[in-house]
């Protein structure tokens, strides 16, 4: 007897031709910082051994802000040797793309991230997250398995070193985006621009995903208002840092300079964006004398040039209220993901089946093509 | 039957220069101003947007839409912008200058005939009611 799963759901839609991109996975190293020592340069080793680097945690949330379960990651989704989630290749293969229909999976390293933001210094952070592209590129099996995709990392702390970073490995077929972790600067601000003009060199598209430093670090994207009091409150807020960066680059002017440029707002949620993209294009129609390099009602852009994932979904009690928001938001700018292994994955085989078939299938698969570089 | 409904306003030489003036005719507020050019420019005191006496503003210019971080100054005198919102509008045509939006001023053709100002109010059933 079969039983019904949503990863079985996935297989059967995959089967019958449904290709399924997943914008958000996350590896993991095995080791911490230490598996990244064999790809630095010696005296680089050697300051971090000094500094106990193999003992570094990326970014600690802090006691306030850890996981109640203790950790984000799913322990159900532990290799089979115990190991970290999303540490093995083979496993993720097997857990993920194979038992769930995934065709492609973009892989985001969150540690990365963590020490290209603010966790490391601006060296620091350089040498680390050129390691992290290389153990992903050429330690894991991307050159064989087509379904992996790197979203490369770069260190926002030093954006002429980070467009260095987009020189030397953004080239590579196994590169799909660049992760750019943020900082409190606004992604619309002129800091970023050496990013920019390699990304557009390369033809990749500017990825941004919560880091973990977000209102934990001095220098990190901070929320609204004042400081969260636990985890609920601050996984709920992270959406601010999304609103906040959209805001930016739709009044920034960023895609006169840059007008091919594509941005992804990778896991903080989608549906402020209607209500954000209303808001946005009501107060330039009021005051676009202010910013008249804003050439277009701004809703333009957003519609040509950013994309939201859809993890992690909300659940309205009535998941038609769900369809009827991204009816209005338009369907055509969202890319699904999944986040695994996190705690709030979403899986393919449960979410979105609300929509109708062309329109899931859009969300699923089509979007991506038009954003990723595959 | 429809007609056009041509109302005499008022003698040009008591119109200020370049800046509105607003008159009543009939039930309508109308702005009107008087160019050096000789020409006219009329249109109702009413913003499309939220209803605003929109002549109650100085004509202006506004930006133009150029490169980030760079100004320029252009359309001088033919920018009405709201007191309320600032929802900008070209006195000539009516239109949003720059937006897609729909939203128009009403424009009246106006002109000047033997010293007098007069407004074309549009077509106006035989009730006298605006189609």
């Amino acid at each position: 007897m079969n039983i019904e799963t949503p990863a079985s759901r996935a297989v059967r839609e995959r089967d019958a031709g449904l290709q399924i991109i997943d914008c958000d996975v996350h590896p993991a190293l095995p080791g911490g910082l230490a598996t990244l020592y064999p790809l630095m340069p010696k005296a680089w080793v050697e300051r971090f051994k000094l500094k106990a680097g193999h003992l570094a945690v990326a970014a600690p949330l802090g006691f306030r802000f850890e996981h109640p379960s203790g950790s984000a990651a799913r322990q159900d989704a532990r290799t089979p040797e115990g190991g970290a989630p999303g540490s093995d290749p083979e496993y993720l293969r097997r857990d993920l793309l194979d038992a769930h229909g995934i065709s492609i999976a973009l892989l985001t390293s969150l540690q990365a991230g963590q020490f290209g933001t603010v966790s490391s210094g601006p060296d620091e952070s350089q040498v680390i997250v050129s390691a992290f592209n290389d153990y992903f590129l050429d330690v894991w099996p991307l050159k064989e398995e087509k379904r992996l995709r790197l979203a490369m990392t770069v260190s926002v702390q030093d954006p002429r070193a980070a467009a260095a970073e987009i020189r030397r490995v953004g080239k590579r077929p196994e590169v799909a985006a660049i992760y750019m972790p943020l900082i409190n600067i606004l992604i619309g601000n002129r800091y970023y621009e050496p990013i920019y003009e390699a990304a557009v060199a390369h033809d990749l598209p500017i990825l941004m995903h919560v880091t973990g430093t977000d209102s934990v670090f001095y220098g990190a994207p901070n929320q609204a208002g004042g400081f969260p009091e636990n985890y609920p409150e601050r996984y709920v807020a992270l959406s601010q840092i999304g609103e906040a960066n959209l805001t930016s680059l739709a009044f920034s002017g960023v895609w006169e300079k840059f007008p091919t440029l594509k941005f992804m707002f990778v896991e903080y949620s989608f549906a402020w964006a209607l209500p954000l993209v209303w808001r946005i294009n009501r107060t330039w129609e009021s005051l676009r004398w202010d910013v008249p390099w804003v050439k277009r009602p701004p809703r333009e852009y957003i519609s040509e040039r950013v994309r939201f994932s859809t993890q992690p979904l909300d659940e309205p009690s009535d998941p038609a209220h769900l369809k009827a928001l991204i009816d209005m938001l338009g369907p055509e700018h969202l890319v699904f993901s999944t986040d695994y292994p996190h705690w709030d994955n979403d899986m393919p085989g449960e979410s979105l089946l609300m929509l109708d078939k062309d329109v899931r299938r859009k969300v699923l698969s089509e979007n991506a093509k038009g954003i990723l570089r595959l | 039957m429809t007609d056009t409904k041509v109302v005499k306003i008022g003698k040009a030489e008591e119109f200020p220069l370049e800046e509105f003036r607003i008159v009543t005719a009939g039930t309508r507020s109308i702005g009107v101003v008087r160019r050096a050019d000789g020409t006219v420019d009329a249109i109702r005191n009413w913003c499309p947007h939220k209803g605003a006496e929109v002549c109650k503003s100085k004509l202006s210019g506004t930006m133009l839409p150029g490169a980030p971080g760079t100004l320029t100054w252009g359309h001088e005198g033919q920018i009405v912008r709201c007191p309320w919102h600032g929802f900008e509008f070209d006195i000539k045509s009516g239109k949003r200058p720059y937006s897609d939006s729909r939203m128009r001023l009403r424009v009246y053709p106006a002109r000047i005939e033997n010293g007098e100002i007069l407004v074309d109010l549009g077509p106006q059933t035989s009730s006298g009611a605006r189609t």
